[in-house]
């Protein structure tokens, strides 16, 4: 008789811990007693293992493929997992750390994660700093059952978007993009399947967001002028790293990643007035054609960041196309398409939100 | 402990999962001071959502 379990998808979760050495196990003594810190997704996908398989028909074997003639191999592949969940102060702030693997902390506690071109990590591979950088995790996917669990070690992301529009999740901030691992060979020690994961130890997912709603700041240049307020329809930013995995330890898992690029692009829609127009001295078309550098700052909160759901974030952006329209019951919006750029010694783009906890408490 | 209400902060706190009363959260979210205990506090002072009131006690008149 066929088996009538059903496993809801609610039922599964995923989390992440801090490494605390490069795509090594924080537990494999057994169950896996870490406490990782729940995600707040609405949906948990499942880790992929893009691993080597070899399939070939050879001479001899008559027209159809033979079973001996197939090889696969798990070292030297890559793990990726998508996810999409709205932003918490903590998942922010770590998500923003593990795509651009920088992280600065004042006060109690702000973290700054900045693209400049040089505080970035060019490479990682080395044992994990005291303070928690560079910055991977082990990432566990309970698939809602013991022991039918999966590891994955040394995960980072290789590309988050960061996105609010008023008019898609009640306004509330989202992340989504793909944790990356070159940890795809199960050994107990690393990425394993199988896993008994203590889940009465997990962190419960938070519950305070940012909301789109709550940018008392926003502004940006336009043409000659600069800090010109801007009402705000919708925002994007995308980072990536191009982070690709080099070399084979003795189990065949990667012994460096690395980042060659680090690209943030995005959009940005907002209200065509006299602030945004084309009129001379506010032309948005003639910053595009001109290839002007501007400042956009957009604050997440009543100031600076000091309490959790504020953020902040300033980037120096150039239009990559002509500002299109967004035409609705609302009126003209323009759309704003872009990639940051360093300028002069401002960064490209910076984040900074609020959340007080250290790095190696995640 | 004694702490005071942020209102432009603590309205984006959700009411179920802080460890103080509704009764109590409601006055905070007013910018109101209320006496809760430790745990509360804490947790709603790491959040940055209220501030803690400094108590002076007064001296005994001779």
């Amino acid at each position: 008789m066929a088996d009538t379990r059903v496993v809801p998808v609610s039922s599964i979760k995923y989390g992440l811990k801090a490494e605390t050495a490069f795509g090594v196990a924080l537990d494999s003594s057994g169950a896996d007693g870490t406490a990782y810190l729940t995600q707040p997704v609405v949906q948990a996908q499942k880790p992929t293992f893009n691993i080597l398989r070899e399939s070939r028909l050879l001479s001899g074997r008559g027209s159809v493929k033979n079973a001996a003639d197939t090889v696969t191999n798990t070292r030297g592949g890559t793990i990726s997992m998508p996810f999409e969940m709205l932003a918490t102060p903590r998942t922010l702030a770590q998500h923003c750390l593990l795509v651009g693997q920088e992280n600065g902390q004042s006060g109690s506690i702000v973290h700054e994660m900045e693209i400049d071109g040089s505080s970035n990590a060019n490479s990682m591979g080395e044992a994990i700093g005291g303070d928690g950088l560079p910055h991977s995790c082990n990432l566990a996917y309970y698939p809602g059952a013991a022991s039918e669990g999966i590891r994955v070690a040394g995960v980072i992301c290789s590309d988050l978007t960061i996105a609010g529009d008023v008019a898609a999740n009640n306004g509330m901030v989202s992340i989504s993009g793909n944790y990356f691992s070159g940890f795809s060979n199960p050994v107990s020690t690393s990425t394993t399947t199988e896993v008994d994961f203590t889940v009465a130890n997990w962190a419960a997912a938070e519950t305070t967001y940012f909301n789109v709603l709550d940018c008392d700041t926003r502004t940006l240049d336009a043409d000659d002028r600069t800090t010109l307020t801007f009402i705000m329809k919708s925002f994007t930013f995308n980072i990536s790293n191009g982070v690709n995995r080099v070399g084979f330890d003795t189990n065949g898992n990667a012994e460096v990643y690395v980042f060659p690029e680090y690209a943030v692009t995005g959009s940005l829609v907002v209200k065509y007035d006299n602030q945004f127009s084309y009129l001379a001295t506010n032309n948005v078309i003639q910053d595009f054609l001109d290839g002007d550098t501007l400042s956009l700052n957009i604050i997440c909160g009543d100031s600076a960041p000091d309490a959790e759901g504020e953020m902040e974030i300033n980037a120096e952006i150039q239009y990559t196309g002509d500002p299109g329209q967004d035409l609705s019951e609302s009126g003209v919006f323009h759309t704003l398409e872009f990639e940051c750029v360093k300028n002069g010694s401002t960064n490209a783009f910076d984040i900074s939100t609020f959340k007080n906890e250290a790095v190696t408490a995640w | 402990m004694k702490i005071k209400g942020k209102p432009n902060k603590i309205y984006r706190v959700n009411s179920n999962s802080v460890l103080c009363s509704k009764s109590q959260f409601s006055k905070l979210k007013e910018g109101g001071t209320v006496d809760v205990g430790d745990d509360a506090a804490e947790q709603l002072l790491n959040m940055g959502v209220v501030n803690k009131v400094k108590t002076t006690t007064k001296k005994e008149a001779k």
